[in-house]
């Protein structure tokens, strides 16, 4: 692993402009361009928004992950604090229902299904050992072939 | 750190053409979401029958502001009026993009080129 670090934070949608920042700074540093950037900080904020409103009660923390491999394989990962008891499966089933849904009139259920299905390589979901849900998702640096054609 | 959102509103006459310009500068996200909303209702609830919204400095905006902005445009089309995206950077196309928002919701480079289809009454 070259590079793994790890923050807590409270659980509060004021702290998302922070997540934001320390996100944009990962991601640029990793040596993702500034549309990757721009792509994965989004993502980053709709898993963060998610684990505020449906895994958490006020004051709780919220644990933020980030890994860049010897491959350049990022991982991003948000675990919450269990707070609605929703398992894996039921938060799955839910992405896949929204993704089914997607209309571009829709006002909601665009972060996961849309934004981090189209933007990141792969996404997974587990239950964490605090009982919160831990919410991951890979994207491999591009090559400059590859980059350039992206 | 809260994320901050600078806003301006002007009405605009061009060749006998009246419409709300609306710029927009920073970033949107739930931390001030209901402050945009308070600055842009009066403004849908106004004489303009179209809402242009000039996106060249707006930094970030996430799912949530997508679905508010989708949301309006249902409410200004019932209302026989139109919300025009212009001048949008292309982080921010980027996401209208990817969210389908540029199928419904026209998107000009240049006022000029707005102005002329809306003249041609091509939207």
């Amino acid at each position: 692993m070259k590079i793994h670090k790890k923050i807590t934070i409270v659980a509060n949608l004021k702290n998302a402009a922070t997540v934001r920042a320390i996100t944009r700074e990962f991601f640029s540093s990793a040596g993702f361009d500034r549309k990757w950037t721009g792509r994965l900080v989004l993502i980053s904020e709709e898993l963060f928004i998610n684990a505020v409103e449906y895994g958490c009660r006020p004051n709780d923390k919220i644990n933020i992950e980030f890994s860049q491999s010897q491959d350049d394989e990022i991982c991003f990962t948000i675990t919450d604090a269990g707070a609605n008891g929703i398992t894996p499966a039921e938060l799955r089933n839910k992405i896949e229902y929204h993704g089914s849904t997607h209309s571009p009139k829709k006002t909601s259920g665009r972060g996961l299904a849309v934004i981090t299905h189209a933007w990141a390589d792969d996404y997974h979901i587990k239950q964490a050992r605090n009982g919160g849900l831990a919410i991951s998702f890979t994207k491999k640096l591009p090559s400059p072939l590859v980059s350039s054609k992206n | 750190m809260t994320s901050i959102l600078q806003t301006n509103f002007e009405t605009k006459n061009i060749n006998d053409l009246q419409y709300a310009l609306i710029s927009l500068e920073g970033q949107i996200d739930e931390d001030n979401l209901r402050e945009f909303d308070e600055f842009v209702d009066p403004i849908t609830k106004s004489n303009h029958n179209y809402l242009v919204f000039s996106l060249e400095n707006l930094e970030f905006i996430n799912s949530k502001v997508i679905g508010y902005l989708a949301a309006m445009h249902i409410r200004l089309t019932e209302n026989k009026k139109q919300m025009i995206f212009m001048k949008t950077n292309p982080e921010i196309f980027d996401i209208l993009e990817l969210v389908g928002l540029t199928q419904i919701i026209p998107v000009f480079d240049t006022e000029t080129k707005m102005v002329e289809a809306i003249k041609n009454e091509e939207i």
